[in-house]
């Protein structure tokens, strides 16, 4: 009877504690899907295939972060170096987590915004929440001591070898009512736990409550620019490397 | 004098020769497969579906490691040569 009293009492405090909280400070995991190329990708050279594969592997070292309150959030990654890992292969892991990129996040205006820093240039990419259409299901799972549901939504990229659909499946908690997640991916009716976009899963290690109020900081400045424009400028970019490398030889 | 005359034309030979010799050494040390690797790794990023702006930051990556290394690798010659 003393047990059962002294159970509801901690989790009726630990849930109280996590609904009072002004602001939440969660960790992900990131866990690679599987090889970056796949063996049924003919046309790569093996060499860049084994070094991008071992590379990929070391994804699951990194841990991305994002400071939540109830309207705002920012993500960004804590890259510390692990000093037995190969420098290259470091170094492919936080591109392959866009570790050059931060998020913060709006409810209130609708607004995700991804700053990023490219060709020595700061710039800072707009997007509405709502244009992310996700697809709320039934399905769910325990993470933790969390009961989890299944949603999923898709985007699509173009680049010069085609058009390619790519799905992202998040699993979220209305236990804890901070309605954001990795990545900007963020609107769902709880924090996101777990998702899994472009062959990585980001899964949650460690989720802090505080009480105190916090200030969602500011993304740093940065040129606007959309999608669309920062793929049309990295295309130039490689393109141009290629007279600078007959030049070279 | 004549002397004089002996000791310029050896100073211009030997400058002449080491010139042709470190030319040929900086063509062998050149960064030409690095820019080959990085596009080479860029079509394969972008043949597996990411974006332009993700390819060109993975051949970022790897040219900027193949050129250091390039750099060290003259550096060393240099040093022990």
């Amino acid at each position: 009877m003393k047990l059962r009293f002294f159970v509801l009492f901690i989790s009726f405090f630990g849930f109280n504690f996590s609904v009072n909280a002004q602001y939440i400070i969660v960790d992900y995991k990131t866990i690679p899907n599987g090889d970056f190329i796949d063996g049924k990708d003919k046309n790569n050279n093996s060499s860049n295939k084994d070094l991008l594969n071992e590379a990929f592997k070391v994804v699951r070292l990194l841990t991305m972060r994002l400071k939540a309150s109830q309207n705002e959030s920012y993500y960004w990654a804590t890259t510390d170096m692990n000093s037995d890992v190969d420098e290259l292969h470091f170094k492919l892991a936080k591109v392959f987590v866009e570790s050059n990129s931060e998020y913060r996040c709006d409810l209130k205006n609708d607004l995700t915004s991804r700053w990023c820093e490219m060709f020595g240039r700061n710039f800072i990419i707009n997007n509405k929440i709502s244009d992310l259409n996700w697809t709320l299901t039934n399905e769910k799972k325990e993470i933790g001591k969390y009961t989890c549901y299944k949603a999923y939504c898709s985007y699509e990229i173009v680049n010069p070898s085609g058009t390619f659909k790519k799905n992202v499946t998040a699993w979220y908690t209305s236990e804890v009512p901070y309605r954001f997640g990795p990545k900007g991916y963020s609107g769902l009716p709880g924090l996101i736990l777990e998702l899994t976009d472009n062959k990585i899963t980001y899964v949650v290690k460690n989720i802090s409550f505080y009480k105190e109020d916090e200030i969602i900081g500011d993304l740093p400045k940065g040129e606007l620019i959309t999608q669309e424009v920062l793929d049309e400028l990295s295309v130039n970019a490689m393109q141009n490397r290629r007279p600078k490398r007959k030049n070279k030889k | 004098m004549k002397l004089k005359m002996l000791s310029f034309l050896a100073v211009i030979l030997f400058a002449g020769s080491s010139f042709e010799n470190s030319s040929m050494l900086i063509q062998s040390f050149g960064y030409g497969h690095c820019y080959d690797l990085a596009e080479s790794i860029e079509q394969d990023a972008m043949d597996g579906g990411n974006s332009a702006e993700f390819s060109y930051n993975l051949g970022t990556a790897m040219m900027e490691d193949c050129i250091n290394d390039v750099n060290n690798a003259a550096a060393e010659y240099w040093a022990t040569h």
